[in-house]
C-alpha cells in the first residue's frame, strides 16, 4: 500500500542577502541542505519509530479477548494499521509523539498531555473514523470525523491548540 | 442495597500496565473507559485501611490470572458530576458499577478524561 503523506510543518527556508556570485549561491545551497538534513533528524527520527514500536507492543498485549481482565474486546489488526497511519500523518515538527493505550472496545488511543487538565486524545478502530476528546482547562470537547487519507482539520487544530498554550 | 454517597471513595483496580503513565505516575483515561457491557467495575473502599483496599484488588486480579499494577481512587461526587450513575451490587462485597455511559466513543472518552483528572493513582509495590 502506498500513498501521499501530508506535510503540515515542512520548513520554508529563506536565505536572505545572498549575492549573485557562484560562491554565494553554492553557500546558500549547502546551508539549505544542512538545515533540511537537521530538520529531518529532529522531526522524522527516532521518536516516531519508538512510538510505532510501542503501538505494535500494545497490539501484542491487547489482541486477545479480555486482555484487561474486565471483558475487553481485542484490538484488531485494522485498528493497528490505522493507528500507524495516523502517526505518519501527524504534523511532527509542532506536535510531539503521543502516548499510546488500548480501549476496552478494541480501539487504539493516542494521548497528548501538557498538564492534568490539558489533554487531547484520539482513537481509531480500523473503521475510517477518528474519535477525539479534549480537556483544555475547564473547556471540554469531543467529536468524531471521517479518517481517510488525511488527518481531519479538527484534530490538527486541537493538537496545535494544546501546544500553543 | 444502600445508595452510594457523594463523599465515598471508589477504587478502580488496574490490571494492565499500559493504563499507567510511568513518566509522572498518573493513570491514563482508558482505565475508566467502560467494558463492552457498558459498565466500569469499581469498589467502594471507604473506611478501609490500605491493607484491606489492596486485599480486594488481589481478589480481583488473582482469579483473572492478572497482575495488580495499582488502583485509581476518586470520590463518588466526581462520577455523579460527570453524569454517570453508580450501581452498587455488592457482588462481590463492596462492588459497584459506573453506568449510564453514553453510546458514542468520543463522549465516553470525554467523561473518562474528566474522571482521570480527579483520580489519584496508587501503585502496587
Amino acid at each position: 500500500m502506498s500513498g501521499a503523506i501530508q506535510c503540515y510543518d515542512c520548513p520554508t527556508i529563506y536565505v536572505g542577502s545572498v549575492g549573485f556570485s557562484k560562491d554565494s549561491r553554492s553557500l546558500a545551497e549547502k546551508l539549505e541542505k544542512e538545515i533540511r538534513s537537521r530538520w529531518e533528524d529532529v522531526s522524522i527520527g527516532y521518536p516516531v519509530e519508538e512510538t510505532k514500536e510501542a503501538i505494535v507492543r500494545l497490539f501484542a498485549e491487547s489482541s486477545q479477548p479480555d486482555w484487561d481482565g474486565y471483558g475487553a474486546s481485542p484490538v484488531t489488526s485494522e485498528a493497528l494499521a490505522e493507528a500507524l497511519k495516523l502517526l505518519e500523518l501527524l504534523p511532527r515538527a509542532s506536535v510531539p509523539m503521543p502516548e499510546v493505550t488500548a480501549h476496552p472496545n478494541g480501539e487504539i488511543g493516542l494521548e497528548w498531555r501538557t498538564g492534568r487538565r490539558m489533554v487531547f486524545i484520539v482513537s481509531v478502530g480500523g473503521k475510517q473514523k477518528i474519535n477525539y476528546a479534549g480537556l483544555f482547562g475547564d473547556e471540554k470537547i469531543n467529536g468524531s470525523a471521517y479518517f481517510g487519507d488525511s488527518l481531519p482539520s479538527r484534530v490538527i487544530e486541537n493538537l496545535r491548540g494544546l501546544y500553543r498554550q | 442495597m444502600d445508595k452510594v454517597k457523594p463523599d465515598e471513595n471508589l477504587s478502580r483496580y488496574i490490571l494492565q500496565s499500559n493504563q499507567i503513565r510511568t513518566s509522572d505516575k498518573t493513570v491514563k483515561y482508558t482505565a475508566f473507559m467502560p467494558a463492552p457491557n457498558g459498565k466500569t467495575s469499581v469498589f467502594r473502599t471507604a473506611g478501609l485501611q490500605q491493607e484491606g483496599i489492596w486485599k480486594i484488588g488481589e481478589d480481583v486480579a488473582v482469579p483473572r490470572q492478572k497482575k495488580l499494577y495499582g488502583r485509581a481512587d476518586l470520590t463518588a461526587s466526581r462520577v455523579f458530576d460527570a453524569g454517570l450513575h453508580i450501581e452498587a451490587d455488592d457482588v462481590p462485597p463492596r462492588h459497584a458499577n459506573l453506568t449510564a455511559w453514553p453510546d458514542e466513543s468520543s463522549k465516553q472518552m470525554a467523561i473518562a478524561l474528566e474522571l482521570t483528572a480527579s483520580a489519584r493513582l496508587h501503585l502496587r509495590n
